[in-house]
């Protein structure tokens, strides 16, 4: 295991998502703290759910323990409503000759783990083989699910530049589903072969649903989030990393494989960096011989340097009661920039950007969000 | 193996009487429903443990209302269909030979 | 009721000057009974907005927490000279469009009605004005075409006790309503239809074009400061509707009306799952339920403290 690593002490209470008891010590003022910053990063559930099972509730000063209690009804219901909609996807899809996949937070609570409790899931990620997506969407559309109004242009995007076709949403409960055939967008300087993920699928816990092998589910979560184009808020991925890896890293030739694995689907600069920020921030166990082996393949000492202060300051969580600094701000330009080249080559991105800053493209929708609409 | 289609109750649906209609909630899909007294009548004659058939359930509905099973057969299926997209009941195969 | 007859430290009574201070700094704190409040905010014309409206609330004065944390911040860069506009932000996050910069009170109260109603989920929040008498909650929920802000603050001026004109904040484990209490908004005609109800009543400043048209709030009355922490058990429904001309009429609902006007019309009755469910039943059960049409205000109040006679039972308080 790497040495005894102290994470920085305005990232201390992260324990508590691991270790509850560690939260007895808490007095009203830290409460109070930690329920803004973990609600801002949509992690107050999954602190609740670990605090009420460890039937620590009573203990708590009750004014902390009221908002736990509140934000975990709240996940619960969100939690059970994506339940939900994967029992019925089955029924809907009917008979199909290809897997169906869960991702991300689907997968984790599809295989009962604790990074699946208290989940605030908006949207259901789903991957099917590329061959097979225009048929799992005219299923989709027969059994009433509508795909969100997008142009014509913005729909040819999802389908050949991204490997997403347009997020669909139901009428009745409004979730959205994505549906994928890959990790990645195809188009992307980094290609991700899906039929290597689908080679290696593993069985979850409901009916109809499979998993990607658990090297791939670290790799995906981490491609995610380092590839992405926004990551302010996003330490919660790096939690969940965190808890795949802890799941995991106890079977036998979990580590190696994960290092090979990353290789072969091309994610070491992906890998480097979880393993980088997770060890440092969430004391994640990882094993030295595996940091060096990550780090030989990551990213080169001259990128590590513009690109890790970068990373942290928009992945740092923001001061509750300040707006995030601008610092943090220009970071998370800057990323944006990267992420959209990586995303698409030049001569697709510009038509592309051109087409979202236009005038009147996606105006802002009227937040009406009146007080006396009620919010379900 | 031919397959029929059996339907049973969902459990921990909660279902009460309200004036002369009834409320249902399903604790699986989180909704609930006002529903008539038809509608609770089909309900009830479900259980968590043993599959009911659609012909079965027109048979009892019609020997409690009064007229042919034939006549509640469209009554029943779309009640049925109703309560499995509301998570208040589940369809099941049966193996044909279960069926009497 | 002159703000003078009551003991010092209210709002009143701080003074704007402190009070922007406060507002400035560590913020003012607001004890609304379900929620402690904090406020923070640069925009100087907020803190005599809020001096009116909220008049006999007391600061707390060594908080040692606050549920709410909100901040109406000017918006920066050039906008600021051409159109001055402010933010709300909570936990650092700006949950919703800016607002011009005088409007700053209505955005704190929409706002914080909206953080209430998606965060405050360990009580049941039926969407209904809920008043307090003899020891029992009046329920009116919020059906389009209600009225029930305005019957709610024309109640509040005949005896009852304001609660809240937006949340019936039903807490199951204790059987009882408790209060939210805010001023209540008044909108378009209603404003001069209190007014005339009621001319000593404690309106504040009208904001024009807002989203809703012109919006003033009626202060909480002391009263209703002081007793925000007891709370009500269920006493009677009433769904209301004004319709112009119309006469009177208060007559009974059937139960299943009574439940959906409970269920479908609340801000977390959802996510509450089978407890929400039962919870909701117990209501339906404990309380008659009746629907009031109506279009003079005195007359629906008048019938109304008739019906609620008659029909609530007067046992006394067992609640401390």
């Amino acid at each position: 295991m790497t040495g005894p690593v102290t994470p920085p002490p305005q990232l201390a209470w992260l324990e508590a998502l691991r270790e509850p008891a560690s939260a007895l010590e808490w007095d009203l003022a830290r409460w109070e703290h930690v329920i803004r910053v973990a609600r801002r990063l949509r992690l107050l559930g999954r602190l609740a759910s670990g605090v009420c099972a460890a039937g620590m509730l009573p203990r708590l000063p009750a004014q902390a323990a009221r908002h736990l209690q509140a934000e975990l009804r709240y996940a619960t219901w969100r939690s059970d409503g994506l339940a939900w909609v994967l029992e019925r996807l089955p029924d809907m899809l009917g008979e199909v000759t290809y897997p169906l996949v869960l991702l991300k937070g689907a997968a984790y609570m599809g295989q009962g783990l604790a990074i699946g409790r208290g989940r605030l899931p908006s949207d259901v990620d789903i991957l099917v083989p590329r061959e097979h997506i225009a048929d799992a969407q005219a299923r989709l559309l027969g059994a009433g699910w509508e795909e969100a109004a997008l142009d014509a242009h913005d729909q040819r995007y999802y389908r050949e530049w991204s490997h997403e076709v347009a997020p669909m949403r139901h009428p009745l409960h409004g979730l959205e589903l994505d549906l994928h055939h890959n990790i990645l967008p195809p188009v992307a300087r980094t290609h991700v072969d899906a039929s290597l993920l689908l080679a290696s699928l593993q069985a979850s816990n409901w009916p109809h649903w499979q998993v990607l092998a658990p090297a791939d589910q670290v790799l995906h979560s981490a491609a995610h989030l380092f590839h992405d184009s926004e990551l302010r808020d996003r330490l919660r991925d790096l939690v969940d990393l965190d808890g795949l890896l802890r799941h995991f890293g106890t079977a036998p030739g979990f580590w190696d494989g994960l290092v090979a694995r990353a290789s072969v689907l091309g994610l070491h600069e992906s890998l480097t960096l979880a393993l980088h920020f997770c060890s440092r921030w969430l004391a994640t166990p990882v094993p030295p011989e595996v940091m060096a082996a990550a780090r030989a393949r990551g990213l080169s000492r001259a990128k590590a340097l513009w690109l890790h202060p970068l990373l942290e300051a928009t992945l740092w969580p923001a001061d509750p009661d300040r707006l995030p600094p601008r610092r943090q701000a220009l970071a998370a330009q800057t990323l944006l920039v990267r992420h959209h080249l990586g995303r698409m080559p030049l001569s697709l991105l510009l038509p592309h950007l051109w087409h979202k800053l236009r005038p009147g493209a996606g105006a802002r929708a009227d937040a009406d969000v009146a007080a006396d609409a009620p919010a379900r | 193996m031919i397959h029929s289609t059996g339907y049973v109750l969902v459990p921990d649906v909660l279902v009460e009487p309200l004036g002369d209609h009834w409320v249902a909630f399903s604790p699986s899909s989180g909704e609930s429903h006002l529903i008539n007294d038809t509608s609770a009548a089909i309900v009830e004659m479900l259980s968590c443990e043993s599959a009911l058939t659609l012909a079965q359930a027109c048979t009892a509905l019609a020997a409690e209302v009064g007229t042919l099973p034939a006549d509640t057969e469209g009554l029943v299926h779309e009640a049925l269909q109703t309560f499995v997209r509301a998570g208040l009941v589940r369809a099941v195969r049966l193996p044909r030979d279960t069926h009497p | 009721m002159s703000p003078d007859a009551h003991p010092a430290g209210g709002l009143h009574q701080l003074g704007t000057g402190a009070l922007r201070q406060r507002l400035a700094r560590g913020g003012l704190h607001l004890d609304l009974g379900l929620v402690r409040l904090r406020v923070r905010a640069d925009e100087p014309s907020f803190a005599d907005q809020l001096c009116e409206v909220y008049r006999h609330f007391t600061p707390t004065e060594e908080p040692t927490w606050s549920d709410l944390h909100v901040s109406l911040l000017r918006a920066t860069g050039v906008r600021r000279w051409l159109r001055p506009q402010v933010r709300f932000i909570s936990d650092s996050r700006m949950e919703f469009d800016p607002f011009p910069a005088d409007h700053a009170l209505p955005l704190l109260e929409w706002g914080v009605n909206w953080l209430i109603g998606r965060r405050m989920n360990d009580v049941l929040l039926l969407h209904a004005g809920t008043l307090e008498r003899d020891g029992r909650a009046l329920v009116m929920p919020a059906l389009p075409g209600s009225g029930k802000s305005t019957l709610s603050a024309a109640l509040s001026l005949r005896g009852w006790r304001l609660l809240s004109d937006e949340f019936g904040a039903f807490d199951p484990r204790a059987g009882a309503f408790r209060a939210v209490l805010k001023p209540v908004a008044l909108k378009n005609e209603s404003i001069d239809v209190i007014r005339r109800f009621e001319p000593g009543a404690e309106i504040g400043p009208s904001f024009i074009k807002t989203r809703k048209g012109t919006v003033a709030h009626l202060a909480p009355s002391f009263e209703a400061v002081s007793r925000r922490h007891v709370t009500a058990l269920p006493g009677m429904l009433v769904l209301p509707r004004w319709q112009a001309g119309s006469a009177t009429v208060l007559e009974p609902v059937p139960p299943q009306v009574a439940f959906t006007s409970l269920a479908f019309n609340a801000f977390n009755y959802a996510v509450q799952g089978a407890d929400g469910f039962r919870a909701v039943m117990a209501l339906v059960r404990g309380m008659p339920a009746w629907r009031l049409q109506y279009s003079d205000l005195e007359d629906a109040t008048a019938r109304l403290l008739e019906r609620w006679h008659e029909q609530v039972p007067l046992d006394s308080d067992p609640r401390p």
